[in-house]
């Protein structure tokens, strides 16, 4: 009797195994069953949009139009249209790789395992064109424009948000690229008006960047950041700001930290930089040159020529810094327009000139780095074409 | 699976001339410590990372490293240890820098079909994140595994019990 009672959790174990595997296999084939039903549905989609583009490019009468909804597998989430006689701009990095692999096709599905397909005769709203997937299902307008067939989203809302936005794009090949994400922004547009600011501003008005302006790709993540606070400072994770950035090419990262400035003249926030590439921004600055400061940090190395009282000059060494200098200040000797002033981020050392964007940026001269500076963040911007 | 693998060498091929295409990338969720760096998690994506085109004059190197030794990607960097504070009133700065000695920080890197590890390098010290082997289709074996075991225990539990 003892033995026997012994012997039941075993045997308990062997049933609940026993039906884990028999659930394991009805759910295999199940999912057999539904992957032949997607791959119906995914089928059907493509017959039905090639019908419609050539319905609309050569039947119907030029200005006609439709809304319709198109089923897909429940599984996808987006589709994506690709006309490839025109630019393609940059969407999402995943809807990105794809186009550039499979060159022959003009249909992409999210997720992937969803094969492409190829279509011609048709133009885009924009291009790529993605939609997002409801109910399984997306609603797609056809317009006739004589020749092609006009697509765009049947539902405005439907059409997905690009994750990365070119703001000005000077090329591909040898350029710096700098990327803008948002933090407490409303929606694209008024990040991408608010980073427009400070390209015109800074980057198209202040030497040496304007001269070299052709050597720099604005871009725009979409993928907004969350979870940053304002003390006196802006603080996010790090791990936040790189995921938002890794959707656009990037070099250097400025985070537009959205702020009133009536609010930041009651309680000032710092803006801030790393000589690793990461630039946070308090928009609330009456000061868009800050800009123009953060980023002599962060390309150029550059120190500050100002002295804060609670800045210890034990940290710092003199080699790492090429606009300050001991005393004498022979690192600029020779450069035309340089002098040697005192202070320069400590007590003890020496600045090329009396102000300049590294120094009081808001006062007299504040607007320009000055010889030396200057000479620094050129000769890193021959780096690039 | 074969047909990523495919897409993922041709994309890798085409991004060592053209750098603006995203690819696979690793974001690497680091630590500083007083001069120890190590990597603490791995979060993969399609996406861009930095050319590094300038690097900075640090002692701090990344390796990511294949099966079989091959140093696929490598980049000095430097953790941000110094980050510069700026604001003003119009009269005068509040700035100043601020030093941390500990603190978490992100690297983005490529990733590639046959890496392995991910070396941090520091004059002599080494640290060696290994990077984990994807788990699909694992639950299947793992459940026949634990069935057979399960199936051999009761079996010899009843022989035991046999008088």
């Amino acid at each position: 009797m003892k033995a026997q009672i012994n012997a039941l959790p075993f045997v308990l174990i062997l049933i609940v195994l026993v039906i884990g595997l028999v659930s394991f296999f009805v759910y295999l084939k199940t999912s057999g069953v539904n992957a032949s039903v997607s791959s119906m549905e995914h089928k059907n989609f493509i017959k039905n949009v090639e019908k419609k583009v050539n319905d609309y490019a050569f039947t119907k009468k030029r200005g006609s139009s439709e809304k319709v909804f198109l089923r897909v597998p429940n599984d996808v989430k987006t589709v994506c249209f690709v006309d490839r006689k025109k630019d393609i701009m940059l969407s999402s990095p995943v809807l990105d790789m794809q186009i550039n692999a499979d060159s022959s096709s003009s249909i992409f599905f999210d997720p992937s395992e969803f094969h492409s397909a190829g279509l011609s005769n048709f133009t885009l709203k924009k291009n790529p064109l993605c939609i997002n997937a409801e109910g399984g299902a997306v609603s797609l307008k056809f317009e006739s424009r004589g020749d092609s067939a006009f697509i765009s989203a049947g539902d405005e809302k439907s059409e997905k948000t690009d994750e990365c936005t070119a703001l000005v794009y000077s090329g591909d090949e040898n350029k710096i690229s700098i990327v803008f994400l948002g933090f407490n922004y409303e929606n694209s547009a008024e990040l991408g008006s608010a980073a427009g600011v400070y390209i015109s501003q800074v980057f198209e008005k202040i030497s040496p960047f304007a001269e070299n302006i052709k050597k720099f790709n604005f871009y725009q993540s979409n993928l907004f950041v969350t979870g940053c606070s304002f003390s006196d400072r802006i603080k996010c994770s790090d791990f936040e700001l790189k995921r938002s950035a890794s959707r656009c090419p990037h070099d250097y990262i400025v985070l537009l930290a959205k702020r009133s400035r009536a609010l930041d003249a009651l309680s000032p926030v710092r803006s801030s930089a790393t000589s690793e590439g990461t630039m946070k921004i308090n928009t609330g600055d009456a000061y868009v040159v800050v800009m123009a400061h953060e980023f002599g940090h962060a390309f150029g190395n550059l120190a500050d020529e100002y002295v804060d009282a609670t800045t210890s000059s034990s940290n710092f060494n003199i080699n790492d810094m090429p606009n300050c200098d001991s005393v004498g200040c022979r690192k600029w000797a020779g450069v035309e327009g340089a002098s040697c002033f005192k202070k320069c981020t400590t007590d003890s050392f020496y600045r090329p000139t009396e102000n300049s964007i590294m120094n009081l940026y808001y006062q007299n001269n504040g607007d320009k780095f000055g010889p030396v500076n200057e000479k620094e963040l050129s000769s890193r911007l021959g780096v690039y074409e | 699976m074969k047909q990523f693998i495919i897409i993922l060498l041709l994309i890798i091929a085409v991004s060592k001339t053209v750098p603006a295409l995203p690819s696979s990338i690793s974001i690497l969720q680091m630590n500083y410590d007083r001069g120890d760096v190590k990597v603490i998690e791995r979060f993969s994506s399609a996406g861009y990372y930095p050319e590094r085109r300038i690097q900075p004059d640090s002692n701090y190197t990344i390796f990511v490293v294949s099966e079989t030794d091959e140093v696929l990607y490598s980049a000095r960097f430097s953790p941000p240890v110094k980050e510069y504070l700026d604001g003003s009133n119009g009269v005068k700065n509040y700035g100043g820098v601020r030093f941390s000695d500990a603190f978490n920080f992100s690297l983005i890197v490529p990733s590639f079909y046959n890496e392995r590890e991910i070396v941090i390098s520091e004059g002599g010290r080494k640290t060696v994140f290994e990077l984990g082997k994807k788990t699909e289709g694992l639950f299947a074996v793992w459940l026949v595994v634990i069935a057979l075991s399960a199936a051999v225990i009761a079996v010899a539990v009843r022989k035991k019990l046999k008088p």
